[in-house]
């Protein structure tokens, strides 16, 4: 069976399917088109399922595909340039009863100038060329994402996050999953629990966290860079950077700063109970503390412009050039 | 065979000094904090408690605390409600209040955790029963419990570098990313089960 649409923009759209729930064990096609603004805000939500959205030149909002096998229908609202669409699910769609080829399987075309937002839960993500703005959240999928612009913020809990030749204001975020980022961001922001972040970035600013996650950096003109973790090894390439501004800290996590185009900063780092320090950026020595643990290493290179502040409670500090 | 004379060279040639192999400063501190100050002098002799030196831990994903689940569920959605409120508009991690009333750093980076732990604590036994009266675990969330506690681990952890790093202005802002994910997790496992 083919659902079409016909309802005004402006109308709700409700697929009101008619057929008892048994006769849905099969996949409902849908395909649907809206005429929209070139700035339209769109809300996506599809719990289940592989979704491809992709920024067009055409004015338009369109969905092609096959609906969930378990899903009632969908909603599709348009007007005053805000459109809605959602996959309607059942009341209980209880955990348990999935597998990974289940769910919606959408294609949805929107303008390029367009702000997304997409909801799901069980639902792995393929965005590219939307330059308005683009929200990604997800609880088990992954998330692949290419060539966006603006503020973005992608979003999963128990998925991978692929995010490469996206611009903008870039925010990545996962619990367990891995962070691959290829990026040319104004600036980037990568959130982690127990996944690694890898990242080869130009961004200007870039801030990094992890709980547990290993993380490496390969960076090229970074101005500012930001990074902390509890755990988890932080390792960063950092080039064509003179005067860096770099704050770090981890509580027993190693951290490793490779600066090869370093000429100008004020460095101060400090392990306060136990970490080891390693200086091969000058001859500075390592001073500890009379009594206690503490060791620090601070020294000035040039005229001290950037600065590079690093702390941990028991980790390993190293830098070099 | 060395002679004696070489052994003593070897012997004087010997750091006098011996780092411990990890941070044993948290332990000496519990330690320091659980020893009675005063003792009465007829009570029993007590036994000398050995208490285990704490070191960082990586996650820990315990089914065990899977009771509390609904509890720590409901502290951390207040606690991300009420985390922002801890911090201006200027910056995302300032705590405004505190600063405002505590002139030493150190003691407002104290006042931040010991507020923002609080105040997940705070809600537990009110968000209690919408976690533990769930109708159904929505599609998706089937290992809700696992997952609240890798956050627990994560928060905890947290915590733990809070207390020696209490000014790192970069935990306390991953300390707040935490509660917010968590939050935005558990808002979405409510509403998929009272959909």
């Amino acid at each position: 069976m083919h659902l079409m649409n016909t309802t005004p923009l402006t109308g709700l759209l409700l697929a009101a399917l008619l057929a008892p729930a048994s006769a849905w064990a099969e996949k409902q096609s849908i395909n649907v088109t809206r005429t929209v603004s070139a700035d339209e805000s769109v809300e996506i939500e599809v719990m289940r399922g592989d979704v491809i959205i992709v920024g067009v030149k055409n004015k338009v909002f369109h969905v092609e595909g096959q609906l969930d096998e378990k899903a009632e229908g969908f909603e599709l609202e348009s007007s005053g340039g805000h459109t809605v669409f959602r996959v309607k699910m059942p009341r209980r769609v209880s955990s348990g009863w999935g597998s990974s080829d289940e769910g919606s399987q959408l294609s949805i075309e929107v303008p390029e100038g367009a702000h997304v937002e997409f909801e799901g839960v069980n639902a792995n993500v393929r965005v590219t060329g939307i330059e308005g703005g683009t929200e990604i959240t997800t609880v088990n999928g992954g998330i692949e994402a290419r060539k966006l612009a603006g503020p973005v913020s992608l979003e999963t809990v128990n998925g991978r996050i692929d995010s490469r030749s996206n611009k903008g204001y870039l925010t990545l975020s996962t619990v367990n999953g891995r962070i691959i980022d290829e990026s040319d961001a104004d600036s980037l922001e990568m959130e982690s629990v127990n996944g690694s972040v890898s990242s080869r970035s130009t961004s200007r600013e870039i801030e990094v966290s992890t709980v547990n996650g290993r993380a490496q950096l390969t960076l090229d003109g970074t101005e500012r860079l930001e990074f902390s973790t509890v755990n988890g090894e932080i390792e960063v390439l950092l080039s064509g950077s003179k005067s860096p501004y770099i704050e770090g800290s981890s509580v027993s996590g190693s951290i490793g700063l490779t600066l090869p185009d370093i000429t100008n900063a004020r460095v101060s780092i400090e392990a306060s109970a136990g970490g080891s320090i390693d200086n091969g950026l000058t001859d500075d020595p390592v001073m500890k503390a009379k009594y206690g643990p503490m060791r620090n290493l601070e020294f000035i290179m040039g005229d001290g412009k950037g600065r590079i502040d690093l702390q941990t409670v028991s980790g390993d500090l190293s830098v070099k050039r | 065979m060395k002679t004696e004379e070489q052994l003593d060279e070897l012997i004087s040639a010997l750091s006098k000094e011996r780092s411990p192999q990890r941070d044993l400063w948290p332990g000496l501190e519990q330690a320091l904090q659980n020893t009675p100050q005063l003792r009465p002098e007829n009570s029993a002799p007590q036994t000398d408690k050995v208490v285990p030196l704490r070191t960082p831990q990586p996650a820990r994903v315990s089914w065990a605390r899977g009771a509390f689940a609904g509890a720590i569920a409901a502290s951390l959605l207040m606690t991300a409600i009420l985390l922002p409120q801890l911090h201006n508009a200027s910056g995302p991690v300032a705590p405004a209040r505190v600063v405002a009333s505590a002139s030493d750093p150190e003691d407002a980076g104290n006042s931040w955790l010991t507020q923002a732990v609080a105040s997940r604590v705070q809600v537990l036994d009110d968000m209690l029963p919408r976690l533990s009266h769930m109708e159904f675990v929505p599609e998706g969330f089937g290992n809700w419990q696992q997952q609240l506690g890798i956050w627990m681990s994560a928060s905890e952890q947290l915590e733990d570098a809070l207390r020696q790093q209490p000014n790192n202005r970069q935990l306390q802002r991953q300390y707040q990313t935490l509660q917010r994910q968590n939050a935005q997790y558990l808002q979405r496992l409510l509403m998929l089960s009272q959909a």
